[in-house]
This record gives C-alpha cells, sequence and structure tokens, in this order.
C-alpha cells in the first residue's frame, strides 16, 4: 500500500497529492492517506463518487484509497 | 483593482457595488431619510410617511398584510427574533431544520433546545432536495425551518413541507420561478378561514437578494401565528430592532425595480453556464435549479488561485472553499450535499454582466485547464 503523508497540508493539497500518487503509480491497488484537514472527508466522499475509487476511513486522520475498476 | 472600483459588468460577486438606480439616489435616500420616524414632526414625520409607502411596497410584492412585516438590521437578529419567538411561545415540541440552513438559523434553532423543544435535522441529497423527516404525534406541534431556496448553491426546493412553516426566503428573487411558490406558501395562511393548518408562522427576507442593501432584513410575523419576543425587553414591539431609513428605501426600490424584470436572460445565462462547463471533466455543478445563482467546484483545483487569476483577467468571484474564505472550515452546504468542497466559485449572475458571460467562460475554462496541468 503506498503511503501518501498530508498530515499538516491544507485543503486542497491532499486531494491534489492523492490523485498525483495515483497517476504516477499506475499499478498500485491501495493507498493510505494520512490527513488532518477538516475537509479532507467530505471532499474523500465527493471524489469517490466522482473518480470511481473507493475510501474507507480507518480513522479521523487515516484514509485507505482503494482504486476503482 | 479592488471588487468595489472594479467594472461592474465583471463582478459576479454576492455583493456587488450597487446598481445605477441605487447609485444615482443614494444622496436623496440619506439626505430625506435620516430623521427618526417616530418624532412627529420635522423629517421624522415625513420619514414615517416614507416607511409606510416602503411597506406597502414590501406587501405587495410579497403578498403580505403590511401590518406583519417589520424592518430588521441584522440576520443572526431576525433568526433568533423568529426561532426563538415560536419557540417561547409553547405551541411547538419540536423543530425540524436542515444541515443546508443558514449558520446563524441552525444556531437559532439550536438554541431553542434550551427552551424544551426537541431539534431534528433532516436529510439533504445530492442534488441539494431537502427531506425532511416524518413528524411523531401532532403534525402541528412541530415547527419546520424550510429554506425556499440556498443562497449559495442557488438551489430551490420544489415542495413544501407539510405544517407550520419558518419561510427562510433571504434567497428569494422575486423574478425567479420560485417566487411564486413562496407566494403560494405565503398566501395559504393568509387567507385561510377554517381550521387547516396555519402553514407559515414567520418568514425571513433578505435585501441583497434583489439587489439591495446589506443591513436590511425583512422579518414577516404572521399575526395568526404564536409568538412571544425572545429578547429581554420591556417594550414587545419589534421597531425597536428596526433598519435605517435610507437603507429601507433603498430596499424598496430595488424591490420594486426587479419585481419588474424578467428572468429569461439570466436563466438562459446560467443554462449556458452549465452547459458549456461539462467539456470539463471532474466538476460539480450544484443542482439543476437556474435562476441568479450557480455554485461550482473543480476537482483538483485550489479555489484561492483560480480566484486570484480570474481576478487578473478583471473577473470577480466569491467561492466557499475553506481555502479562500474567511474561515477554515469548508462550506456546511456543499458538505451536506455531498458536493466537493474545495476548488469552489459562486457566480452570482445580474443584469450588469450578462453580456461579459461568454468572456467570463472562457477565462474559466483556460485558468481551471492550466491549473490541472500544472498540479498534476
Amino acid at each position: 500500500m503506498h503511503e501518501i503523508n498530508c498530515l499538516g497540508m491544507k485543503c486542497p493539497l491532499p486531494i491534489i497529492e492523492l490523485s498525483k500518487s495515483m497517476k504516477n503509480y499506475p499499478s498500485e491497488v491501495s493507498f493510505l492517506l494520512k490527513s488532518d484537514d477538516v475537509a479532507t472527508l467530505p471532499d474523500l466522499k465527493a471524489w469517490s463518487r466522482m473518480t470511481g475509487n473507493i475510501v474507507t476511513a480507518i480513522d479521523s486522520e487515516n484514509f485507505e484509497i482503494t482504486r476503482g475498476i | 483593482m479592488s471588487p468595489v472600483t472594479a467594472d461592474l459588468a465583471k463582478n459576479f460577486q454576492d455583493l456587488a457595488p450597487f446598481s445605477t438606480p441605487i447609485r444615482e439616489n443614494l444622496e436623496t435616500f440619506f439626505t430625506q431619510g435620516d430623521g427618526d420616524p417616530r418624532s412627529a414632526f420635522g423629517p421624522g414625520a415625513e420619514n414615517s410617511i416614507r416607511l409606510e409607502a416602503c411597506l406597502q411596497t414590501f406587501s405587495r410584492v410579497f403578498g403580505l398584510p403590511a401590518s406583519s412585516i417589520h424592518f430588521i438590521s441584522d440576520r443572526s437578529l431576525a433568526f433568533t427574533l423568529s426561532v426563538l419567538g415560536h419557540a417561547k411561545s409553547r405551541e411547538f415540541s419540536t423543530i425540524r431544520y436542515s444541515p443546508i440552513d443558514k449558520k446563524d438559523a441552525i444556531a437559532a434553532v439550536l438554541e431553542a433546545r434550551n427552551l424544551g423543544i426537541e431539534v431534528r435535522e433532516s436529510h439533504v441529497d445530492l442534488s441539494g432536495e431537502i427531506h425532511f423527516l416524518d413528524v411523531d404525534g401532532d403534525p402541528q406541534k412541530t415547527l419546520t425551518l424550510f429554506q425556499l431556496r440556498n443562497g449559495e448553491t442557488g438551489v430551490w426546493q420544489s415542495l413544501i413541507p407539510d405544517g407550520p412553516l419558518i419561510l427562510d426566503a433571504t434567497a428569494l428573487n422575486p423574478r425567479g420561478w420560485g417566487f411564486a411558490l413562496a407566494r403560494e406558501a405565503l398566501s395559504q395562511s393568509n387567507n385561510q378561514s377554517n381550521n387547516q393548518t396555519t402553514r407559515w408562522q414567520s418568514a425571513l427576507f433578505d435585501a441583497t437578494s434583489w439587489g439591495g442593501p446589506r443591513g436590511l432584513y425583512i422579518l414577516a410575523l404572521n399575526e395568526r401565528a404564536s409568538w412571544r419576543n425572545p429578547l429581554p425587553t420591556l417594550d414587545p414591539a419589534l421597531s425597536r430592532y428596526g433598519a435605517s431609513v435610507p437603507l429601507t428605501l433603498m430596499g424598496a426600490v430595488t424591490l420594486d425595480l426587479e419585481a419588474a424584470k424578467v428572468s429569461t436572460e439570466i436563466d438562459r445565462a446560467n443554462a449556458f453556464l452549465r452547459d458549456e462547463l461539462r467539456v470539463l471533466d471532474d466538476i460539480d455543478i450544484a443542482g439543476t435549479s437556474t435562476g441568479d445563482r450557480l455554485s461550482i467546484s473543480f476537482l483538483n483545483i485550489p479555489a484561492d488561485e483560480l480566484i486570484r487569476r480570474l481576478a487578473m483577467d478583471g473577473f470577480f468571484l466569491d467561492s466557499g472553499s475553506a481555502c479562500s474564505a474567511s474561515e477554515l472550515s469548508p462550506s456546511h452546504v456543499l458538505s451536506a450535499m455531498g458536493l466537493l468542497t474545495h476548488g469552489n466559485i459562486r457566480i452570482r449572475l445580474r443584469d450588469e454582466n450578462l453580456k461579459t458571460v461568454e468572456l467570463l467562460l472562457k477565462s474559466l475554462l483556460t485558468h481551471t485547464r492550466a491549473l490541472r496541468m500544472e498540479l498534476l
């Protein structure tokens, strides 16, 4: 699982970093996004709907992303 | 260049400089409307007459009795007076609200819990439609705070919920299609002579929604509804919280002007932007309502940078994203609807800027594409 550490970053950087990682690591199926920004969870939900990727919140700062088919 | 000095035609912000008729008459409003209207002589007495004329204007356009209308200077105060005034009447056991209500409205509702009222939050779907929770027990005991149109996204509600209502019409434009719905909701109970539900308990309007000044809110209290002033006062009359006379005059004049216009061109511009922006991938456009407001979120775009680049082209817009707003939390409205909260812009369409909509679109397409190329 590829880890993306966005702790301390503000919106929209965590989502942009996630999008970049998914583009740069095309063979990677799952990612761990670390973010403590309050906007990350609502944005991940919208991002998941828009892109078809799957988001699972492990806790308030750790999110598992699985690439959609 | 600040928005104040910006070309009116390129200003798509929620609050813009006054339109031409208001600017031309600004001096008159202040020189003729500056006396205390409670005074029996001099300019004050004349202002009583002017305020009465304003009342008649609001009464005619909204279809409400003039005696139900009060001018309030602050929105939070207006919501407090409305929500807590009904809560204090002890007529209601429950208040329903939605998460896309205005924050100061939600704050007033949550405060009602201290008066022993049960508070219930309803669900909002992706399109912005509010799904009010079913009422337990007597429906007449449940008061619903109902936002007819969302000021941030421009989304209209298509159905009016059952039971007693506080109508939040603060984003109501008198030439929008939903205005007829509002008048219908307000007239139902005015004309009611049987024992059915008294629909609206109070209604709140904001002069900025029709191009009027900030600092003028119109609170209409249904004279058949139970209401008690929730604030500590020895004088139960609401006139104590009155807005300034010049602002009230401006509000009435702008309302009259706006109500006389048709919305076709603005609806067409709204639909044009919605259609043309679909060429971009990964965008969220809030709801499907046309009208003078539009909210769009662009994935992987920092709103502050997009707003800055648009400003460099002379276009001024607002945003609901945390990175560009005065607060660090994202828009509670976009979040509740499940829409993307970053990369958000809000567009307010006025007659003055309709001719520049195509240029705005071109600028938007250029900068969003460039930003995505740079950032990804």
